[in-house]
């Protein structure tokens, strides 16, 4: 499975009259991207707004951010999966993508009626908190939609991700037949057997137990998000954007996902310092002891007939997930297969320990820092000149774990950092000293 | 403790657990139907109570459908 990737940098975009892109300028004929948007009946009002990096600007609420990407040839298309896109397999072929771009989603609409989710994501596009969020730094084309009101809320989710997917696809089109200035080839060549084999367990939330829904939200495969047992993915399949999908958590968008740098990097040591194996995909938050030792079992089982000696393992939720991800890791090193974790810890205030379970076995684990954005200190965020999306926020609208039910507060001024900064795959440049 | 996932409360160091449904449902399963479910929820509360009546020297795993209690320690 052989795929080349193109890459176009993009450092600026603008509106005008047709779909280009020069010299890392990419041209954005608004109306005919709002026109395709609106090809679906069941969009109510959309918008699209520039942000550009160092601007005193506020996205909120952010549920995704996609990178544009597009089929040159091979089969399937990008992001396949969702909502009636082809599901053919992909990972073959040319691919071109806009690097440095990004398109946020963006709705009031919420995940789902079950309680416990919070929209609570924002970008800002300058400040501490630009500093710190990976996608502040790309240019970004916002999508800001809202479906029929009388939708139920999983169509609701369909339509807000579906005109998204259809702005990205949009945008990448312009590079389409463009020749890229720089192209990498990302092919598991046959590697000298004396290498070790590795294979990267990508943990993945999904969100069916709680809100008993299979695809409304979360990272999906092949747009599926429902609780199964784990699949095995060529890295190709990935980078052409095969594992996708909104989620609550800056650290889990699909731009994250195909930039994942523990996948690029596992890739591009592959034949020089070790055999790539592939990614066993492992969806998470079973909920008997059963089912969670039952998966991290057969994960374990599969990186074995695989040939891994050694695995890296990342998860992108918290909570409960923790046990059958850490039972991974202990399966993975019953069977013999090195296991190094990467995982953002809990709060030891109080003398807590910070991660869930303590197992012997997981004795090679990297921190990426901690979930709860509050431990930063950033404080209040500092006010901005300009807001895309919705100018006020309350509970019960598009929800917000940062506020009391009934406050409504002005999306513009000085408000407290999304709760989570849970940096999965270890994009940050955090430190820590001990003392 | 009654708990879906025993193996994360005998780890912490509760002393009694009870072996819970599911996280959804820790003390019945709906899938039973009305009357199944109540006779569940019911055999799940008396393992409860034979639990605290029960003298343990470490965390000790009660299960429901089991009559007598399964001696596990926390590894």
């Amino acid at each position: 499975m052989r795929l080349e990737v193109g890459s176009f940098p993009v450092r600026d975009a603008c509106f005008g009259t047709r779909m280009g892109w020069v010299d890392g300028v990419l041209e954005i004929d608004r109306e005919a991207v709002l026109a395709a948007v609106r090809q679906d009946p069941l969009v109510s009002t959309v918008e699209l707004e520039i942000a550009r990096p160092g601007e005193s600007v506020r996205i909120w609420p952010v549920r995704d951010v996609v990178e544009p990407r597009v089929k040159v040839n091979g089969p399937g298309v990008v992001y396949p999966g969702w909502f009636g896109r082809s599901i053919e397999t992909v990972g073959r072929g040319r691919t071109h993508r806009l690097a440095g771009l990004g398109v946020p989603e963006v709705s009031s609409v919420n995940w789902h009626d079950a309680g416990g989710d919070f929209v609570d994501q924002y970008l800002d596009m300058s400040g501490p908190w630009a500093d710190l969020i990976p996608q502040s730094a790309l240019v970004n084309v916002c999508c800001v939609v809202e479906p029929e009101p009388a939708l139920a809320v999983q169509t609701k989710n369909e339509v807000v991700h579906r005109a998204t997917l259809t702005v990205a696809d949009q945008l990448a089109a312009a590079v389409r037949d463009l020749t890229p200035p720089d192209v990498e080839v990302f092919e598991l060549a046959p590697a000298a057997a004396s290498l070790p084999g590795v294979v990267y367990v990508q943990c993945v939330h999904s969100p069916q137990a709680m809100s008993h829904s299979e695809h409304t939200f979360c990272t999906g495969t092949y747009g599926l998000t429902r609780l199964a047992p784990p699949w095995l993915l060529h890295p190709n399949e990935i980078l052409d954007g095969a594992l996708s999908g909104p989620y609550r958590t800056m650290f889990a968008t699909s731009w994250t996902v195909v930039n994942n740098p523990v996948l690029l990097e596992l890739y591009r040591r592959h034949g020089r310092s070790l055999r790539f194996l592939g990614v066993i995909v492992f969806r998470t938050e079973w909920t008997t002891q059963d089912e969670k030792d039952l998966m991290a079992g057969q994960a374990g089982k599969l990186a074995a007939m695989l040939g891994a000696h050694g695995a890296v393992v990342t998860w992108d939720a918290g909570g409960n997930e923790f046990i059958e991800v850490v039972h991974t890791v202990r399966a993975c090193e019953r069977l013999g297969i090195k296991t190094v974790f990467l995982t953002s810890e809990d709060s030891a205030e109080g003398g807590a320990p910070s991660m869930l379970k303590p197992v012997p076995e997981a004795d090679a684990i990297v921190t990426t820092g901690f979930f709860n954005a509050s431990l930063l200190e950033l404080g209040r965020l500092p006010p901005v000149e300009r807001v895309i999306g919705y100018r006020s926020k309350s509970a019960g609208d598009a929800v917000d774990a940062t506020i009391a039910a009934g406050e409504e507060v002005a999306t513009a001024g000085a408000i407290a950092p999304p709760w989570r900064y849970d940096d999965h795959y270890g994009f940050n440049r955090l430190s820590a000293f001990a003392y | 403790m009654i708990s879906a996932i025993y193996d994360l409360a005998l780890t912490t160091g509760a002393s009694r657990v009870v072996r819970g449904c599911r996280i959804e449902h820790v003390c019945g399963n709906p899938d039973l139907g009305p009357e199944k479910d109540h006779e569940y929820g019911l055999t799940i509360l008396r393992t409860a109570l034979g639990a605290l009546t029960t003298a343990v020297t470490g965390p000790t795993l009660f299960d429901p459908m089991e009559s007598s209690a399964e001696v596990v320690h926390a590894s």
